[in-house]
């Protein structure tokens, strides 16, 4: 395969470090927050140090609206690392209302998952210890 | 003013077992450099240029050059994953052209099949903003890309699972490959679901593998073997590392590279005799059809679903069986060189294309962005 990330360990908290602890820090806080870039007035995800459009090194943390769309999904039926036993579940990627896009579990059952749909991003512990983004579709 | 190749490859080989579990990673790719020098009359006092790229080792250079006892004057091991040793490719040609060395060994070689019970190696960093969720990389990305292709175009399960039954005749003929049994349509749908759309028969097998391929100066091969592979055109690119940044979840950096490659060796996707492209998955297949530009975009289900890719089908693809049925050794890149330059000697025992003269080896790396194609072509063989 292409590419094997800690392929046989759980993930773990405190691995973010930097800007990826400033980000889960918001989560611990039940908010999601992305940067934005002020000059060039772009949201950014993942967060970086600089604006990959302009080049500027000010960037600021802002609230999200907490709606997006569903890009795509796929459902798990054998769990990844830190997950062996909680297969079937469903990671998507979502495309925020402020332009980008966020890669995450989508909490329904399978049934309720489709692609182009509307979701609500809340926060939760998938891990004990590790609040993050998650996507709940919205009923249609 | 005629074009020239840009470098030849004097030697291809991979090492004297590449399940021989008693050999480190190291060990098997030295084993396949001396091998791949020897074609070529050369020794490792010739080579002063060393590339690779590992899984295993921090410095692979720096090992592999500790093993083979060459102490290069260029030395390479940027990673842009799999497809790294086709990047090397053009780094190499590069470097020969501007004389920072004269005779460049790639090599790589991965035990993963042994060590796949105790865990696979890597040296990703902790991929914090996916992880927590619980992707089983690299899988994942592939599925979410298969998911979307599926919503826009209407491809279907059936029609990516002829591509792994493709790949199971081509390894059925390939006398290296130690299989016989074919594979079907419903087998594939039918294996273990792992990330929805994809089977377990979606995904590359699991091996261990080395190889090595020897590249010069078009003008020195010439006087080094009477069968060089000539390199007319390489490209490289990527877009992303997280699945997140992917740009467009159906198209994939090949759309720069595989036009990029062609216009450097002057041909055009209708003067291709065989392609490697790069099978971590089903449908890494699929998308790089459609955008090296074999067939339309979205149009990869259908064009693939009579069988185009089996053995006699009309289009000549991952003749050794590929990753999916003959070998994957974590990155496959060096693999699919070994096969194009078989296939260009004519020495593709069972599955030779006939009259092969141009080989497109394409490659992937990360979750299919980062990409280096290669347009390769056989010694009497020139751009018209």
């Amino acid at each position: 395969m292409a590419d094997t990330a800690r392929a046989h360990e759980a993930p773990r908290r405190e691995d973010a470090r930097g800007e990826e602890a400033t980000f889960f820090g918001f989560c611990e806080a039940g908010e999601v927050r992305i940067q934005r870039c002020p000059a060039c007035a772009r949201h950014l995800y993942p967060p970086r140090g600089a604006c990959p459009d302009c080049g500027s090194v000010v960037l600021t943390w802002v609230p999200i609206s907490g709606g997006g769309t569903l890009y795509s999904f796929t459902v798990h039926h054998r769990g990844g690392p830190g997950f062996r036993d909680a297969a079937p579940y469903v990671i998507g990627i979502v495309e925020l209302d402020e332009g980008v896009r966020m890669l995450g579990r989508v909490l329904a059952d399978v049934d309720a998952v489709h692609i182009d749909g509307r979701v609500t991003v809340e926060v939760a512990e998938l891990l004990d210890g590790w609040p993050v983004p998650v996507f709940v579709p919205r009923a249609s | 003013m005629a074009r020239r190749p840009i470098a030849s490859i004097v030697g291809a080989a991979c090492s004297v077992d590449q399940d021989d579990a008693s050999l480190t990673p190291a060990a098997h790719a030295a084993q396949a450099g001396v091998r791949a020098l020897a074609q070529a009359g050369l020794t490792t006092r010739d080579v002063d240029g060393l590339f690779s790229a590992s899984a295993y080792y921090y410095l692979p250079t720096l090992t592999l050059g500790e093993h083979l006892g060459i102490t290069p004057s260029y030395s390479d091991s940027s990673n842009i994953g799999g497809c790294s040793f086709v990047a090397h490719l053009q780094h190499a040609a590069a470097a020969i052209a501007t004389g920072r060395c004269s005779v460049a060994l790639i090599a790589y070689a991965s035990t993963q099949g042994t060590d796949a019970a105790s865990g696979l190696r890597s040296m990703s960093e902790p991929l914090v903003y996916e992880a927590p969720h619980g992707p089983l990389w690299p899988v994942t990305g592939f599925a979410l890309r298969a998911q979307r292709h599926f919503h826009e175009f209407g491809t279907t399960s059936e029609q990516l699972a002829e591509i792994a039954v493709a790949a199971r005749e081509w390894a059925c003929l390939n006398p290296d490959v130690d299989v016989d049994q074919p594979l079907t349509v419903a087998d594939v749908v039918g294996s273990r679901m792992i990330c929805a759309p994809l089977h377990k028969l979606d995904c590359c097998l699991v091996t261990n593998g080395a190889g090595a391929v020897v590249v010069t100066a078009a003008d020195r091969a010439a006087d080094l073997v009477d069968d060089p592979v000539h390199v007319w055109g390489v490209a490289e690119a990527h877009d992303a590392r997280s699945v997140s940044s992917i740009p467009d979840l159906v198209r994939t950096p090949a759309t720069r590279t595989g036009p990029a490659a062609m216009r450097a060796a002057g041909i055009g996707i209708a003067d291709v005799d065989v392609f490697q492209l790069y099978d971590a998955f089903t449908i890494s297949v699929l998308l790089a059809l459609e955008d090296l530009g074999v067939c339309p975009k979205g149009e990869g289900g259908p064009f693939v679903q009579d069988g185009i890719l089996r053995p006699g089908g009309g289009l000549a693809v991952n003749t050794s069986g590929g990753g999916l049925s003959a070998r994957h050794p974590g990155m496959l890149g060096i693999h699919l060189l070994l096969e194009a330059v078989q296939q260009l000697r004519g020495t593709a025992t069972g599955r030779q294309v006939p009259d092969a003269a141009v080989a497109l080896v394409h490659g992937l790396g990360g979750v299919q962005t980062s990409a280096a194609t290669a347009v390769l072509g056989r010694s009497d063989w020139s751009p018209t």
